[in-house]
């Protein structure tokens, strides 16, 4: 029997002949360890089964897994796929498994550790010295310090791939910055929120040990003294392919994010420049590839490192994890030195095979895969520097002739591979089961006197079952969670000790939250956060206002004042989008909505909201996420048939969006410096947009009944066309406006509310008056207001009180522009942008 | 043995303050078979904020340096008294393709270690046409250092020496092509052509005396540091070209550091927040003086 009904929905599945299927034997049917999972899907029924499946896709996106793709010119972000079938993994086997991965991260260790070091491998001719010379990774200015007397590599992945007799293979060795893990346990909290009972039944080992293991490790890596080591994420910043995995990590381990200009090297050690001030940093997680973390001793254009960073490590100031020349184990040129490595260093066998690999700087390997070309994978010795990997059987016989000369001419930069034929797993992508062969990623930390191995691991199939290509996110693979079950018992040197733990156990200790460490970076991203979500908001009501009064009639004389200053909110002059000539006004306003370009318009702020968030993701909570994934889904780059037609509906849906999103962030974020600056971007705007607002009517020569109308407009699109009827209850006019929303100090809508508020922060951030300019030039527009309220009554009628009113306006709206600027220079000032000086090639001689 | 005094100064001056400034300095001589460093120092101004000397992988001598205290200027000060020694040459040497294959079989740590300077290196490429310009020097059975030294000639001879034509970033390639260039241009030349032929090569940083004695033909690229090459053969260590020149370096050469090429013993390198547009002002004095001299860094 070759089918399978028990999968609802999919009623065959037929693996591929010669190949190994996780799930099928083609001889006993099911495998036991798969028979829960198989059960219990059965059990699901059609109907639920897709659901489910859809529930799945819908968790991860909101939770903003995304993964980046580098082709993409605009940066798109790629939600993660998680195909809703787990790989299962029997727990006996596992335990084989990871015996072989923790000899083999001792091993790499070892081999690290020397070659950064005393190189005797070389010496006793256990390496050729070209295979490591010639690997970029190896790089001269980090070698030559003392040897080291503990373990270097900290975080350690293993491409695993299953031939067709069932052996577990080892296809290549990560140790730069190995990625994944994070995604591997977030398709583990979607797949546990859609199919707890399924987890539950199988006995699935859990994960989150290895977390606790990582964060454990981090913390002991901090140079002797430092009693509460401070621990920063290193990342290349939003742009990366695996963003979403730094800002997970940090946000999950409660370590800070930073980027490289984040860091600041000053007497031998790494600081963060906090808005509070510099923080010392003990260790760091590094997410940037060496090569790229310092521009004063390694690659001088790189904007992603900081100054300094191999000197502070060489002194043993900070600690790297992985340390700086880690990569230089991803090799592939390694891998048939390491049975030997093995005995020689351990005295053990290896445990796991290695994919047999032929690195061509020996000659007689070098014939082998000259020889063979069209049956081996070609690798560069080093990912990305020489190109690809190729398959020689792919390759035409033009192809494989200039092939042939490249590996000639530079023998030692390549490797032949043989090819291995994965094995496949159901997979239920494209609505049907079908067979996909896949490769799992597995990650060891460093811990205790061995290493963590995460019980599972990040599996990924091919997207179509008729392709057998190399697996990595960026071309586009499906994850899926990994099971390994029977869960294993876990070894000792695992269970967690002391130290941090007990400290996480003492409340009292926790109460006190010590100094909150906010990037200057965070900071001004959160502030522009403030900022351009009240701006979009502002536009976004202004929009609707307008287009509800064009609803009614084409021509309300009212209407003109309102629309003026949806201009100015927008930074245009009145008029200078063609209202005036334009036949219809509506049509006018729905461009204005949907033009992507230029700087103000609805769609550039709400874009630039959702860059500063995911800039600064790691504050927000999920529920955030939900609202900002929706926006994104209507807004972002890649929104879907946002017809002009229904532009009302779109506004609506925006502006409920982003009240909920003001609503959450004031619910769920601490009253801390993050907060407050966050806030403080949207008092800030809030006033300025309440000036341009209130400019025009005053400006606005109306008679009675258009000035009323105007006034109807301009309360709605604050919200306050309520307050206001409740309040006075009366028609609108210019004194009861004024009074709401320019002077009521409990108006939250009010100019006065946003300057004491504003007031508030910067008193909260800077109690030592270090900073003194914003809070003065806040107190200065304060008192303009006041002295305005003073001789008002009388004034609000004629036309030069009118007049004189929307100065004092302009002048509080020019403070505050002020302040906001002086907020950047005291908190954000990134300083000056580092340059590498060229040395010199021919100086002139002095005179 | 002479003994050299050397003074070598770099003056930054910069249009704007720099808030910070991290900087790297190979600019201490290190002791080599031919070579006694008898004094050395580095004076800074202002004087730098943090500094740590160490040995770089290849031994050379590195200053680390940083300046956390807005600063216009900073002078870099090198000042040292160095004795040559007597470095003996063989009277022959062995045909460079059994240099070759001695190098392929590495029979002693030096020579396995050599080999690193074989391989190609981001400012000495192996390319055909450096392998071919080099080997035209190379005859079969040619005695390795009769070959180096003819290659060294050739270079003297039909390359200009023109200290504006080229730059950091220009390719050995150009420099082939447009037979100009400056010291590091042709010692990266020659590096490129010997390791295309399967030698080892390396590159050298140093000073050259400024007025050679009386009798010798006057020298290029002594106004500031100077480069050349020297070549391994196994068994005897490593012999030093002058191809700017067209010479075997000899006593007015003085060695600072060596690597594989430029990038790995630039002698200032820097990172510079703030600052601006700089000017930079370079000038190196080799006097030769006799062994009684007194003077010593304070």
């Amino acid at each position: 029997m070759t089918q399978l009904s028990l999968i609802p929905a999919t009623p065959e599945y037929h693996p591929l002949p010669g190949v190994w299927d996780e799930m099928w034997d083609a001889d006993a049917g099911v495998r036991p360890h798969w028979t829960h999972l198989v059960r219990g899907l059965a059990g699901l029924g059609a109907r639920e089964w897709s659901a489910r499946g859809q529930r799945i896709a819908r968790l991860l996106r909101e939770n903003g897994v995304t993964y980046h793709v580098y082709d993409d010119p605009r940066g798109y972000t790629r939600t993660w796929e998680l195909d809703p079938i787990p790989l299962v993994l029997d727990g006996h086997e596992w335990l084989a498994i990871q015996a072989g991965l923790e000899q083999r991260a001792r091993l790499l260790d070892l081999v690290l550790r020397d070659l950064l070091g005393p190189r005797a491998l070389i010496d006793r001719g256990l390496l050729p010295p070209e295979l490591i010379w010639a690997h970029g990774g190896y790089q001269w200015p980090l070698l030559g310090g003392r040897p080291a007397d503990r373990r270097q590599l900290v975080f350690y992945a293993a491409d695993l791939a299953r031939g067709p007799d069932g052996r577990v293979w080892v296809m290549a060795d990560r140790a730069q910055a190995p990625s994944g893990v994070g995604y591997a346990l977030e398709n583990r909290a979607a797949m546990a929120r859609t199919f707890p009972e399924l987890l539950e039944d199988a006995g699935v080992a859990k994960l989150t040990h290895w977390l606790a293991a990582a964060q454990d490790t981090l913390y002991r890596l901090a140079p002797a003294g430092r009693d509460d080591p401070h621990v920063v994420v290193l990342t290349p910043g939003p742009a990366n392919e695996t963003y979403f995995e730094h800002a997970y990590l940090a946000a999950r381990l409660g370590f800070s994010l930073a980027q490289g200009d984040d860091l600041t090297v000053r007497d031998g050690r790494v600081w963060l420049k906090a808005v509070a001030g510099l923080k010392p940093v003990d260790v760091i997680l590094r997410r940037v590839d060496e090569t790229w973390c310092d521009p004063l001793e390694l690659r001088p254009d790189s904007r992603l490192g900081s100054a300094g960073l191999v000197e502070a490590a060489r002194r043993g100031n900070v600690t790297l994890a992985n340390p700086l020349g880690a990569g230089l184990l991803e090799n592939p040129g390694l891998m048939p030195f390491l049975p030997a490595l093995s005995q020689a260093l351990l005295g053990e066998e290896l445990k796991l095979p290695t994919a047999a690999t032929w690195w061509c700087g020996q000659p007689k390997e070098r014939d082998y895969v000259l020889a063979n070309l069209h049956q081996l994978v070609l690798k560069p010795i080093q990912r990305g520097h020489l190109g690809q990997t190729v398959f020689g059987a792919l390759l035409d016989r033009k192809q494989l002739a200039a092939w042939r000369e490249r590996i000639q001419a530079q023998p030692h930069l390549w490797v032949g591979q043989q090819p291995l034929t994965l094995s496949t797993v159901p997979a239920a992508h494209g609505g049907r089961l079908q067979a996909h062969h896949m490769s799992l990623r597995a990650f060891l930390v460093s811990h205790g006197d061995g290493y963590a191995t995460l019980p599972g691991g990040l599996t990924r199939v091919v997207r179509r079952p008729d392709q057998g290509d190399p697996l990595s996110g960026q071309s586009g693979a499906l994850a899926k969670d990994t099971w390994v079950t029977p869960s294993p018992p876990r070894a000792r040197a695992e269970s967690l000790p002391g130290g941090r733990r007990e400290a996480f156990a003492d409340v009292r200790a926790l109460l006190d939250k010590g100094d909150e460490i906010l990037t200057s970076r965070a900071a001004d991203n959160l502030f522009w956060a403030g900022r351009y979500l009240e701006r979009a908001e502002v536009v976004a009501r202004l929009l609707r206002t307008v287009l509800d009064g064009l609803w009614e009639e084409e021509t309300t004389p009212g209407l003109a004042p309102v629309l003026h200053a949806l201009m100015r909110a927008i930074g245009r002059a009145p008029g200078q989008c063609g209202c005036a000539e334009h036949p219809d006004l509506a049509a006018c306003v729905r461009d204005l909505v949907t033009h992507d370009e230029g700087p103000g318009n609805l769609v550039h702020s709400v874009r630039a909201l959702l860059a500063c968030t995911y800039g600064t993701r790691e504050y927000w909570s999920v529920a955030i996420w939900r609202l900002l994934d929706r926006i994104e889904r209507d807004w972002g780059r890649r929104r879907h048939g946002r017809s002009p037609e229904r532009t009302d509906l779109w506004l609506g849906r925006l502006i409920d969006a982003l009240a909920g999103l003001a609503g959450l962030a004031s619910e769920t974020l601490p009253r801390e410096a993050a907060f407050r600056f966050f806030d403080l971007g949207r008092r800030i705007e809030r006033g300025l947009n309440l000036v341009t607002l209130l400019g025009q009517s005053l400006h606005a020569r109306l008679d009675e009944e258009a000035e009323r109308e105007s006034l109807a407009l301009l309360l709605q699109s604050a919200d306050s066309l309520i307050t206001y009827r409740r309040r006075f209850r009366a028609e609108p006019g210019l004194a009861g406006v004024l009074a709401l929303l320019v002077w009521d100090h409990d108006c939250p809508r009010a100019l006065a509310y946003q300057l004491r508020a504003a007031g508030h922060h910067l008193a909260e951030l800077d109690p030592d008056r270090r900073r003194p300019r914003p809070r003065a030039l806040l107190t200065e527009a304060d008192n303009l207001l006041r002295l305005a309220q003073v001789g008002m009554p009388a004034q609000v009628h004629d036309a030069a009180g009118r007049a004189r009113l929307a100065d004092t306006l302009a002048e509080v709206a020019r403070h505050l522009a002020e302040v906001s600027d002086g907020i950047g220079q005291a908190w954000f000032a990134h300083v000056q942008e580092p340059r590498s000086l060229r040395p010199v090639w021919r100086a002139r001689a002095s005179a | 043995m002479p003994i050299f005094l050397v003074e070598h100064h770099n003056r930054y001056r910069y249009a704007a303050p720099v808030d910070l400034n991290y900087g790297e300095a190979r600019l201490l001589p290190r002791a080599t078979p031919g070579q006694r460093v008898l004094a050395s120092e580095l004076a800074l101004s202002p004087a730098a904020d943090d500094r740590r000397e160490r040995l770089d992988a290849h031994g050379n001598r590195v200053l680390w340096f940083s300046l956390t205290r807005a600063h216009d200027h900073l002078e870099v000060l090198a000042r040292c008294r160095i004795e040559r020694l007597p470095a003996p040459w063989p009277e022959t040497s062995p045909a460079w393709e059994s240099v070759v294959a001695a190098l392929d079989a590495a029979a002693t740590p030096d020579s396995l270690h050599a080999r690193e300077f074989r391989l190609e290196s981001t400012r000495a490429p192996i390319m055909p046409a450096t392998t071919e310009f080099a080997a035209a020097s190379f005859p079969p059975g040619r005695p390795l250092l009769e070959a180096v030294a003819d290659l060294s000639r050739r270079v003297h001879a039909e390359f200009r020496y023109q200290p504006d034509a080229t730059g950091i970033d220009t390719p050995v390639a150009d420099v082939l092509r447009e037979r100009h260039g400056v010291c590091q241009d042709f010692a990266h030349l020659c590096i490129a052509g010997l390791r295309g032929l399967g030698l080892a090569a390396r590159y050298v940083s140093g000073w050259l005396e400024t007025v050679p004695p009386p009798g010798t033909p006057p020298r290029l690229g002594a106004d500031a540091s100077h480069a050349w090459i020297a070549v391994h053969l196994p068994g005897h260590g490593w012999f030093d070209f002058d191809p700017t020149n067209g010479i075997a370096a000899g006593d007015g050469h003085l060695t600072l550091a060596w690597g594989r090429d430029f990038d790995d013993v630039t002698p200032l390198k820097g990172v510079v927040h703030g600052g601006g547009a700089h000017q930079l002002d370079v000038g190196v004095t080799v006097t030769r003086i006799d062994a009684t001299s007194t003077w010593r860094p304070e």
